[in-house]
């Protein structure tokens, strides 16, 4: 699966980096003094290297631990996200990831005791309030746990943690680290989806909605708390027959009571991001379709944009308390009032 | 496109023979040779004679973008043997210290080691790196001109401990080379397989013509026409966009808003 491992000088060594590198044996090592030089470099493209991406093991110096834009959150006030990881191994045609990096390779950041140490700092600025922490913005958490290890390394400190949330999530079935221990109270793992007809076309690579259901129908059993996550939505002639669809499969698996929170957003890019990502798919149909400018992002027309979140939104109630429900949309944008209604 | 660019007639005349190129200019500072698709520029020894190689090569076919560039020749290592063939997957500057990292997104059909370029022929063999005097130089200039996946050095071991730069004649240079055409040429093939991955944004250019004859568009304005009509494209393929309707707006500006409207009200599919 990964044939070239590029390995920065300092952690050649490092008992992580030996481990991960123990599960490639016939891959090409190569020393690299600091990962920027790959992975940043300009003239690259990300949609060529999907094909074969690298892993990138380096060391993250700073900047652990970053604050999420107001209004993104699950409940609490304190919010937070850090990536052990940048890039996945899926490639959905609308993730960000796209368009935000130059190189589709994988990056792993193989000092997690910085990262642990980081976020105990941030639970002792605030050692009463609750604190959360989303573990999969630049990466999918779970797809690639069998090499990182991270559940293995984080649930245990987490644990340790009790006002602390952890936030994995994942289009992953990969669960078997999480069924194989006990559940811990304050960790989500959040499952995203899109409908399948809409996964089956942009979300390659991608566990089927029906394993993805059934993944966490076996997490439920053994007692961790989920959530499901609905952003980006989708629009499409179909939307809505497609939600309604995916709703009815979902909640026939789960029960409410195993829910942590459910949460939803429209897709929405930055415009840099999506130039990249036009330019790297200009013949994907996504792109091409009614999106344009505004507020400096691009997303669908406010009208396509409400209509939709008013109706999922509608839809989702017929299962779910509004107490669980959660928009992923800044504090001040208009549509907030319409999943508040 | 494929560009190579060799260091010395001897690296060349085999890659001339086997893609039966023919020389189309010899009164230039550089050598070059061309034939369909394929391009060989002969730059000569050094990391700055190879950097003009590659711009001047680069300029004198059509500037190109995003084609396959490969620097083939040979090179020395302390241990491998000579005639083995090494695809770079690093590309390091002896001089200045920078290094490139050519993305290898294929099955290699030879070894992959890091090649160090150096200023004077190397004869030591310090470390265990493959040693050259054009990659760095090369491989700096091609970036510029191509996305980095599909720029690559490819070189022939002439020399070792056991047998030093002394012995590495016209005739020997010529035969290394010829003996690994296979091996290049699989190589070559892989690469071109992955440029035809890169995306390309299709529009009809008639089309096209057919609004910038009929109105003024400024630079910024025809770059937005040609989106709007590569996003009909894909959207509506083949459809007729010209009615009497936009026929009859004066303004550039109306007839882009009425591509968008248009764009907008068409029923959105995945
Ligand atoms: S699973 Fe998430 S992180 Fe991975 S490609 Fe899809 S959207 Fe991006």
């Amino acid at each position: 699966m990964i044939d070239t491992v590029y390995i920065e000088e300092e952690i050649w060594d490092h008992s992580r980096t030996r481990e991960v590198c123990a599960r490639f044996p016939k891959a090409r090592f190569i020393p690299c003094e600091r990962y920027g030089e790959i992975f940043n470099r300009k003239a690259q493209n990300f949609r060529l290297q999907k094909n074969r991406p690298a892993l990138i093991l380096a060391k993250k110096y700073g900047h652990f631990i970053l604050e999420t834009p107001k209004g993104y959150g699950i409940g609490g006030e304190r919010n937070f996200y850090f990536s052990h990881m940048l890039n996945c191994i899926y490639d959905c045609r609308y993730c960000f990831l796209q368009g935000m990096f130059r190189s589709a390779n994988y990056v792993f950041y193989v000092n997690y005791e910085d990262f642990q140490q980081a976020i105990e700092a941030k639970i002792a600025e605030a050692p009463s309030a609750e604190s959360y922490f989303f573990s999969g913005y630049d990466c999918d958490s779970l797809a690639l746990d069998s090499v990182t290890k991270f559940t293995e390394s984080f649930l245990p400190f987490f644990e340790r943690h009790s006002n602390a949330w952890l936030e994995l999530r994942t289009k992953s079935v990969q669960v078997q680290s999480l069924l194989r221990r006990d559940p811990i109270p304050n960790c989500v793992v959040a499952f995203s989806f899109t409908p399948s007809e809409i996964s089956d076309v942009l979300e390659h690579k991608v566990p089927k909605v029906s394993h993805r259901i059934g993944a966490m129908e076996k997490l439920q059993e053994r007692g961790w708390r989920l959530g499901l996550r609905f952003d980006p939505l989708i629009y499409h002639e179909d939307y809505k027959a497609q939600y309604e669809r995916l709703f009815r499969e979902i909640f026939l698996s789960l029960k409410v009571e195993s829910l942590h929170s459910v949460s939803l957003g429209p897709f929405r890019l930055p415009k840099p991001w999506y130039e990249n990502m036009y330019r790297l798919y200009p013949d994907e149909k996504l792109f091409a379709g009614p999106l344009g400018e505004h507020r400096g992002m691009i997303s669908y027309p406010v009208e396509i944009e409400q209509e939709m979140l008013g109706f999922v939104r509608e839809r989702l109630l017929d299962y779910t308390p509004q107490s669980l429900l959660y928009p992923c949309i800044p504090r001040n944008d208009p549509v907030v009032s319409i999943l508040k209604k | 496109m494929i560009y190579f660019v060799v260091a010395l007639p001897s690296e060349a005349k085999p890659l001339v023979n086997r893609y039966q190129l023919k020389l189309i200019s010899s009164r230039t500072q550089f050598k070059v040779y061309g034939a369909r698709q394929v391009f060989l520029i002969v730059s000569g020894v050094g990391k700055i004679r190879v950097q003009e190689a590659v711009r001047f090569l680069y300029e004198h076919t059509g500037s190109i973008r995003n084609s396959v560039w490969l620097n083939v020749g040979i090179a020395g290592h302390s241990s491998y043997p000579v005639g083995t063939a090494v695809l770079a997957h690093k590309v390091a500057d002896q001089i200045t210290q920078e290094s490139w990292y050519p993305p290898i997104l294929f099955d290699v059909p030879c070894q992959t080691d890091s090649i160090v370029t150096v200023d004077r022929p190397e004869t030591e063999y310090r470390d265990p790196f493959v040693y050259d005097m054009e990659a760095s130089g090369f491989y700096k200039a091609a970036i510029q001109f191509s996305t980095v996946e599909l720029v690559h050095c490819f070189k022939v071991i002439s020399d070792n401990r056991r047998s030093s730069t002394k012995q590495v004649s016209k005739a020997l240079t010529e035969r290394l080379i010829q003996n690994r055409l296979g091996t290049l040429d699989s190589v070559v093939k892989k690469i071109e397989k992955i440029a035809e991955r890169l995306p390309s944004i299709q529009i009809d250019e008639t089309r096209l013509k057919q609004f910038l004859d009929h109105w003024h568009f400024t630079v910024t304005q025809q770059h937005q026409l040609r989106r709007l009509l590569a996003r009909l494209e894909i959207l509506e393929p083949k459809s007729a966009i010209w009615s009497s309707e936009l026929g009859a707006l004066s303004k550039s500006k109306d007839v882009l808003n009425f591509l968008e409207s248009r764009i907008n009200s068409l029923p959105v599919g995945l």
